[in-house]
């Protein structure tokens, strides 16, 4: 049972993540409503894994990562993307993302990525 | 002597190589038409030319289609044929998958892959290609021929090898055996392998880091690619057939396969691949796989042609996806409503406000891109797949205009926002949840969210306030805000239908809940929704028959549990049904008088409500063997429990073959 952060700026996306991830009885310790909002939480709440997504105000989804990652480069973040962002999740990955998933996600998928992710 | 000897060889060789290898030479001219022409241009055309053995249909200079001349005829003979298809056009009756090849495939490849066409295509003519263009045909007849003068020239050359090699230093070929032997084994067992490849209905390649397919392909990939692919690099080769943002992709994939050790990375790496890509009109699925070739790695393609599967998936994919869409808007009709509601706003009236107000419009842009994206993520998250798609196009072209090195101007962009319509972008998904669950769904009555912490922290507010009756209105009141509509919490059995169903291996369509919108006070009705449990139970294990059952009976492979909520003044009716095989009232009345329920004089003439009401009876079961699902007897009894506790009543009602209802009615609490 992982501690996890969950940074959207979608409210839609937080509460149906949040559900999934309770269902497995992980505790979301927060939510990021943007990435200055997502990298401050990060830093307060040190949480065992971050899901992150990839389109947001302030600070995107990669930018807030490769700014977690420099404060604390053993994080383990988990990107979240839209169909058609191959590009942007090879960026991710490449900065030192763990795993993603893409939007809309099934709730088995995304705790089979959490499982993968925190078992690495 | 010798030198001359070997010299001429080479020559031979040369000569053989460059012309008879290659297809070119057995290419030749047909007359093509247009997909659109009639058939009755085919039947001149065939009539004028009785040696003709078919034609080729051919758009923007591409092949498009064959038709064989004993094809054409045995369509054009059926009982309509002649009236259906001569004034119709010829894109009806071609063949839209011929074998088609680029004129660089040698000729072994493509007699292997000819020989392999199913029997009724093993004539059909070879379609060329150069450069993708349509180049001509190759008939397998005169293919025969070629092949077996060319096994003529193959054996006077080897012979001819011999005698060479015979004048040579003898004892150089003895050093030499050895070694030709063990390549021999080598090839032989290579061969065996590259059978297994070639009939195994699916395209085999591989390639190392430099990206150049090695030679061990099977014939698959030449009729997929429709090129000779050893030796190139497998992106170029791609390159056609995919955008250059995937190439792209896919270029630092493999750059990062190549360089990564991790495995979980290597398999997050790996889902960033394409997992299938149109070629040629079909659709071909790819599965990677990462495979240790001594110290470094090679990466292992398989290709399966899965045209005709996606066609069908697509088809069912879409129903599933609108049922799948109105049981989360049952469930989430508020979110629906707001997300439709804030994306009607935005567009086009706030995204056209945000391209006029903010002064630069790479900002502007780019704003408009995440919220257009985030909306589209939303859609997608609540089931309304069809919006979901359209943004994705629009976000497309949002994308496309980002990446350009200008920015378009203010007015270029709101002018481009202005011409998007919210309205007509839901349209489909909007009509969809219209027709099934009512328009009723989308009006807007006067609710709104409120957290349940924050109504009982009124409540708590106001108890403290003097008793009058001012602070029992305003309790009432409050009170009322925790209402619930009874419908979603019905919808909620949604899942455990599904998989109830697929334990018992019975066959059974989302849950439909429709009727009225009836509010109720969750705590107070909670219990007995709960118990509906077991009337589900019963109805999936004893009512819904076997899917096989069903077709025998002449009914929908597929069993249907349907709820409906009805308001009549105080007065709700909820009323599940199924069109199961009903209840058998005989079996019911034998077990009843088995457990000493009834009197075997009295069971003579029980009307079927009484013996219908025997089920709800305390340690009732009528299935002999106690399923691990129901048949303890506790189940329906529980339900008529909790009707009672609302002071309600249960009607039942059965038609052998047809189904049965299950009503009840309990009054609306004030």
């Amino acid at each position: 049972m992982a501690r996890i952060l969950i940074v959207d700026d979608s409210i839609v996306s937080r509460t149906s993540l949040k559900n999934i991830l309770q269902s497995a009885r992980h505790e979301v310790v927060g939510e990021g409503v943007n990435g200055e909002d997502g990298l401050e939480k990060y830093l307060s709440l040190r949480p065992d894994m971050v899901t992150m997504d990839i389109t947001m105000p302030k600070l995107n989804g990669i930018e807030c990562l490769k700014a977690i990652l420099g404060h604390d480069p053993q994080a383990r973040v988990m990107m979240i993307s839209a169909l058609g962002q191959g590009a942007k999740i090879l960026e991710a990955i490449n900065s030192g993302a763990r795993h993603y998933i893409t939007k809309p996600y099934e709730p088995e998928k995304v705790l089979e990525a959490v499982t993968e992710l925190l078992s690495e | 002597m010798e030198a001359t000897a070997l010299k001429d060889l080479d020559m031979d060789q040369e000569a053989y190589s460059a012309e008879d290898q290659s297809i070119g030479n057995l290419v030749e001219q047909t007359r093509t038409f247009a997909a659109a022409d009639p058939g009755l241009a085919v039947h001149r055309f065939f009539t004028e030319h009785p040696s003709a053995e078919g034609v080729v249909i051919v758009e923007n200079h591409a092949p498009a289609g064959l038709i064989m001349r004993n094809d054409f005829y045995q369509k054009i003979g059926t009982l309509y044929g002649r009236d259906l298809f001569m004034s119709r056009p010829i894109k009806l009756i071609m063949n839209t998958q011929p074998l088609v090849v680029d004129v660089s495939v040698d000729i072994a490849t493509i007699g292997l892959i000819a020989m392999n066409r199913p029997h009724d295509q093993l004539y059909d003519l070879v379609v060329i290609t150069e450069n993708e263009k349509f180049s001509g045909v190759v008939s397998v007849k005169r293919f025969m021929i070629e092949l077996s003068q060319n096994r003529e020239v193959e054996i006077k050359l080897l012979k001819r090898q011999k005698e060479i090699l015979h004048e040579a230093n003898e004892t150089e070929i003895r050093n030499r055996r050895q070694i030709e032997e063990k390549s021999l084994e080598l090839r032989e067992k290579n061969e065996s392998i590259k059978n297994l490849m070639d009939n195994a209905g699916q395209g085999f390649l591989s390639f190392g880091q430099d990206l150049a397919v090695s030679g061990e392909y099977s014939l698959e990939c030449v009729q997929i690619f429709r090129v000779p692919m050893e030796g190139r690099n497998f992106l170029e080769l791609m390159a056609k057939h995919v955008s250059p943002e995937t190439i792209q992709t896919m270029a630092r994939v493999f750059e990062s396969i190549f360089a990564s050790g991790k495995s979980l990375r290597e398999k997050v790496y790996l889902s960033l691949l394409p997992p299938e890509f149109g070629i040629y009109g079909k659709t071909v699925s790819v599965a990677y796989k990462i495979i240790p070739h001594g110290d470094h790695k090679k990466m292992m393609l398989i290709l399966t042609d899965v045209t005709e599967k996606r066609k069908l998936e697509a088809r069912m994919t879409e129903e599933r996806n609108n049922v799948k869409m109105v049981a989360k808007a049952l469930t989430k009709q508020s979110d629906v409503n707001l997300a439709l509601e804030e994306f009607y706003r935005f567009v086009p009236g706030e995204a056209r406000a945000m391209a006029q107000e903010i002064a630069e419009p790479r900002a502007a842009l780019a704003e408009i891109f995440r919220l257009m994206h985030t909306y589209k993520g939303d859609f997608a998250q609540l089931g309304l797949h069809n919006t979901a798609a359209n943004l994705h196009v629009i976000e497309d072209e949002l994308a496309a205009l980002v990446a350009r090195p200008e920015a378009p101007d203010q007015e270029s962009l709101a002018g481009i926002v202005a011409g998007w319509d919210g309205r007509a972008i839901a349209r489909d998904d909007v009509n969809i949840l219209a027709d099934i669950l009512g328009k009723s769904f989308f009006e807007k009555d006067e609710r709104f969210q409120v957290s349940a912490e924050m109504v009982q922290a009124v409540e708590a507010q106001v108890a403290g306030l003097p008793d009058g009756p001012e602070r029992r209105g305003i309790l009432l009141a409050l009170r009322r805000l925790r209402l619930c509509p009874l419908k979603s919490l019905v919808a909620e059995y949604q899942d455990y239908l599904q998989a109830l169903a697929a334990r018992l291996g019975k066959s059974v369509e989302p849950l439909r809940v429709s009727g009225d919108d009836v509010f109720v006070e969750k705590e107070l009705v909670q219990k007995f929704v709960k118990s509906l449990v077991h009337v589900i139970r019963n109805m999936i294990d004893h009512g819904i028959e076997t899917p096989e059952d069903r077709l025998e009976n002449g009914k929908r492979e597929q069993g249907r549990i349907a709820c409906v909520i009805e308001q009549s003044g105080d007065t709700v009716c909820l009323r599940v049904s199924d069109d199961g095989q009903g209840i058998d009232a005989a079996r019911v009345l034998q077990l009843a008088v088995a457990k000493g329920l009834v009197s075997p004089a009295k069971a003579r003439d029980m009307a079927p409500q009484e013996v219908y009401g025997l089920l709800f009876a305390d340690s009732f079961s009528t299935k002999e063997e106690v399923s691990a699902l129901s048949g303890r007897g506790v189940g329906l009894s529980a339900v008529k429990a909790e009707v009672e506790r609302l002071g309600g009543t249960i009607r039942v009602s059965s038609t052998p073959g047809q189904g049965s209802t299950f009503d009840f009615l309990f009054p609306l609490a004030e």
